[in-house]
């Protein structure tokens, strides 16, 4: 952000610099976290996996399935949606969820699938079938992929548990002064596994730029000017 | 009656659409924050990035910051194309409706290689111009 140089200065007007420049930069980071695109909160709570036959609706899961989604499902497969009564879907579910009904063969359904969405503190990422966890074996049987994309499925489940505002709080002032150097700067690096802020600062061949942190320090720059000069006069 | 940074734009843009061996180049056309999808190589895309403004007294000054950057496959075209573009751009006079430019200059680079939908390796370069301008209040 900035750099200035002691021995110009003189110990006495430097370290009067030296906290203003700290506070000033703690306020134009205040402004860029303000500034920082948030990805918007999603729901709570796991989704259903749903497999929609020719013959009748099943329900996989906890969750039940919305009209929306039976209607969107419905319309993929081609059937008439009136003619399957909700009362039936209720009772095929927990009949298969008993174990009464055979798991549904590959090959022969209509799937919505809805990707689970959880947060790090659900932590169990296993897919299941009603209350039973899946094994990679009846999970592949059940999609129609691989085994290897179970274990890829759950890494990626683990994985998306970033609460929204991880480059928001990844702002920081760092102060990266020496014996000789006042220096201050403002980072942002995304989450801790991913430095991604510079694509969002800037424009890419997917995405638009979403500015936080050069607006924060343009609209600041005469405050840093004159707040210098004050902390130099007083000395 | 005090304007706002749309005709910084505006200028930016004619300017650069100005340039005829640019606007031929450029096959994938000018376009604003992204290119949609489907535009071919090379782009160019404008944004806003800041423009904070300066009231002193009975007048104001915005200092605009855009990015301006080409988007090519090819490397060595990537540059040509942004060496263009400073050429157009820099210490230009833009005809802003309402202001009064005062410079326009490129205060910053910033180059990277990303991958697009295929997979293509795409050179992306340009950076930040800033524009300068004053206009009276009232």
């Amino acid at each position: 952000m900035a750099t200035l140089d002691r021995g110009v200065l003189g110990n006495l007007v430097a370290d009067a610099i030296d906290e203003r420049m700290e506070i000033i930069a703690q306020y134009i980071a205040a402004e860029a976290r303000q500034r920082c695109p948030v990805r918007k909160s999603e729901d709570r709570g796991r989704r259903t996996i749903v497999a929609l036959t020719k013959d009748s609706t099943y329900m996989i899961g906890r969750q039940p399935i919305s009209t929306s989604e039976m209607v969107l499902a419905a319309k993929r497969i081609g059937i008439n949606l009136k003619k399957v009564q909700k009362k039936r879907y209720a009772l095929q579910a927990r009949r298969i969820a008993r174990g009464q009904r055979p798991l549904p063969r590959n090959g022969d359904l209509g799937i919505v699938v809805r990707r689970p969405r959880v947060y790090a503190e659900d932590i169990d990422a296993t897919p299941r079938y009603g209350k039973r966890a899946l094994s990679a074996s009846q999970w592949a049987t059940m999609t129609g992929k691989t085994q290897s994309a179970y274990q890829k499925r759950v890494n990626a489940i683990t994985e998306q548990e970033e609460k929204p505002g991880a480059l928001r709080r990844s702002i920081h002032v760092m102060n990266e002064s020496d014996g000789k150097i006042i220096r201050y700067a403002i980072r942002a690096t995304g989450s801790e596994e991913r430095s991604y802020a510079r694509y969002v600062e800037f424009p890419t061949v997917h995405t638009a730029a979403q500015p936080f942190l050069l607006p924060a320090l343009k609209n600041n720059e005469r405050r840093i000017a004159q707040r210098l000069r004050g902390a130099i006069g007083k000395r | 009656m005090v304007t706002t940074v749309a005709p910084i734009q505006q200028a930016l843009v004619q300017a650069l659409r100005a340039n005829a061996v640019l606007k031929a180049a450029l096959t994938g056309g000018i376009h604003e924050g992204v290119a949609p999808q489907g535009s071919t190589y090379p782009w160019l895309v404008y944004q806003l990035h800041y423009a904070p403004y300066d009231f002193a007294w009975g007048s104001v000054l915005i200092t605009a910051g855009l990015d301006v950057f080409v988007f090519h496959t090819d490397q060595v075209e990537a540059r040509n194309l942004d060496q263009l573009v400073m050429t157009t751009l820099h210490d230009a006079q833009l005809a802003v409706s309402g202001q009064s430019t005062l410079f326009c200059r490129r205060t910053q680079d910033l180059q990277s290689v990303t991958l697009d939908d295929q997979g293509r390796k795409v050179y992306q370069v340009g950076g930040i111009f800033e524009i300068w301008t004053d206009q009276s209040l009232g």
